[in-house]
């Protein structure tokens, strides 16, 4: 029916936000409608629908605005109820879950976050801080998966395929930006297989940036030291 | 049933908001007193990440951070529900519960900071609580509609301990007249009666908070 079920993404292509959506979309089926914004010039929508943060992503579900990706992932699995799940449905497992979320989020992001836009010493101690908070990831992500990462297809992904597809899928981008190795297979053998398998699906590659446009739009970042933001 | 217990203090505004989740519930549990500055064996086997409290422990498995915690226990007591049904507005309540996490922050960094650190998180506390006045409430009774829910708790916390942060620190930023909604929730929310039967006594808190400011100045 017209109208009915009809869904837009206002989000920008080098986003991880942005893409964690994208990939919720797609591992669900959902058709939607892409608006690419520039976060320059954010479009009167956008800065309607968010008008707290004014940030990508936002979904548009039926006309209302949905924002704050794992938010958005969230709605997604609670509306549409058929095709595969994205959170268990246990109460204890779904916790689980939110716990590590926020973690990525929170604990994870903002040592990235302090990595990039420092220098020198300060710059030295936020390398430790995310080589630490990567550990806590590998060990914890151990013990929520005791028998290793299942086997994943663009069928039976779920939040936290998404969202490690999503931060650490680009990482040969990051690494040659940043000219640092933070997805060490030594180090978080776990981490890393999990992100080998995930790039393999066919649905992550239609997703992920290109490698090339986002080494150039990182390296532009990096050399006017301009923050990241959505 | 399977037996609940909660690691935490009773300083906490942490503690509080799954003290009121679990008494808006009904559900019995045990409350297991940590001493910050000895935490207990059990406490950093259950919370080995961020081996803080509260952490909620059920049938021996433990759930930490205070928003989980309360998603975690609307999930699995359903009774006397404290989100609301349909999935929109289950995810403007979601926006709300980060905002507070976010930017709630402000309000515990201006009880640790001084001098210039204290008039910029001052200066955060009061953008935070006007996006709420604007953005947050609306003309409802609670966040939740006319119940309160999980994002009255998470706010209230917040907005209970800045009033007393605010006369230890000498500020002034949660004034009626700028907050006139938040003023006339903080109020209402305080009426509840599993609320009003589960608050830190204010004059008790200003005096153990004091204290605690002041040992953190002096170990700094």
């Amino acid at each position: 029916m017209e109208g009915e079920n009809e869904v837009k993404l206002h989000g920008m292509w080098a986003s991880t936000y942005s893409k964690r959506v994208e990939l919720a979309l797609r591992v669900k089926g959902i058709p939607y409608e892409y608006i690419e914004e520039d976060l320059r010039n954010k479009s009167p929508l956008l800065l309607q629908y968010n008008s707290v943060y004014k940030k990508v992503p936002v979904l548009v579900h039926n006309g209302k605005p949905i924002t704050e990706s794992y938010i958005i992932l969230e709605y997604i699995d609670e509306t549409w109820q058929n095709g595969p799940r994205l959170l268990p449905q246990d109460p204890y497992q779904r916790a689980q879950i939110r716990f590590w979320a926020s973690f990525i989020q929170q604990q994870l992001f903002g040592s990235f976050y302090k990595l990039i836009s420092s220098n020198g010493e300060e710059q030295e101690k936020a390398v430790e801080e995310v080589f630490e908070k990567m550990n806590v990831l590998e060990k914890g992500m151990k013990e929520l998966l005791p028998e290793g990462v299942p086997e994943v297809d663009g069928n039976n992904s779920g939040v936290l395929d998404i969202l490690v597809t999503a931060t650490f899928g680009p990482y040969k981008a990051h690494e040659e930006v940043f000219g640092l190795k933070v997805l060490d297979p030594e180090k978080y053998p776990l981490l890393f297989s999990w992100v080998q398998k995930l790039n393999e699906i066919p649905l992550v590659k239609g997703v992920l940036p290109p490698h090339d446009k986002l080494v150039a739009l990182l390296q532009f970042i990096k050399q006017n030291d301009l923050k990241p933001s959505s | 049933m399977a037996e609940v217990k909660l690691h935490g203090t009773l300083l906490s505004p942490f503690v509080y908001r799954v003290i009121w989740a679990l008494k808006l519930k009904g559900v019995p549990y045990e409350f297991v007193a940590e001493d910050l500055s000895n935490k207990s064996a059990l406490l950093l086997k259950h919370n080995p990440v961020h081996k803080k409290i509260p952490v909620l422990v059920h049938g021996g498995k433990p759930v930490c951070e205070s928003m989980v915690i309360l998603e975690y226990i609307e999930e699995t007591w359903p009774q006397n529900p404290l989100m609301p049904n349909n999935p929109h507005d289950r995810a403007l309540a979601r926006f709300w519960i980060k905002f507070a996490e976010d930017k709630g922050v402000a309000v515990w960094k201006m009880f640790r900071s001084t001098g210039q650190e204290l008039q910029n998180t001052m200066k955060e506390a009061l953008e935070m609580l006007q996006t709420v006045e604007e953005h947050g409430l609306g003309e409802k009774k609670f966040f939740n509609g006319d119940n309160i829910g999980l994002v009255d708790l998470a706010f209230g916390s917040i907005v209970y301990w800045l009033q007393v942060i605010e006369d230890i620190v000498g500020a002034k930023l949660f004034e009626s007249h700028k907050f006139p909604r938040l003023h006339a929730w903080i109020e209402t929310f305080k009426q509840v009666p599993v609320i009003e039967e589960n608050l830190p006594n204010r004059d008790e808190l200003l005096v153990a908070l004091k204290l605690r400011r002041e040992q953190l100045m002096a170990s700094a």
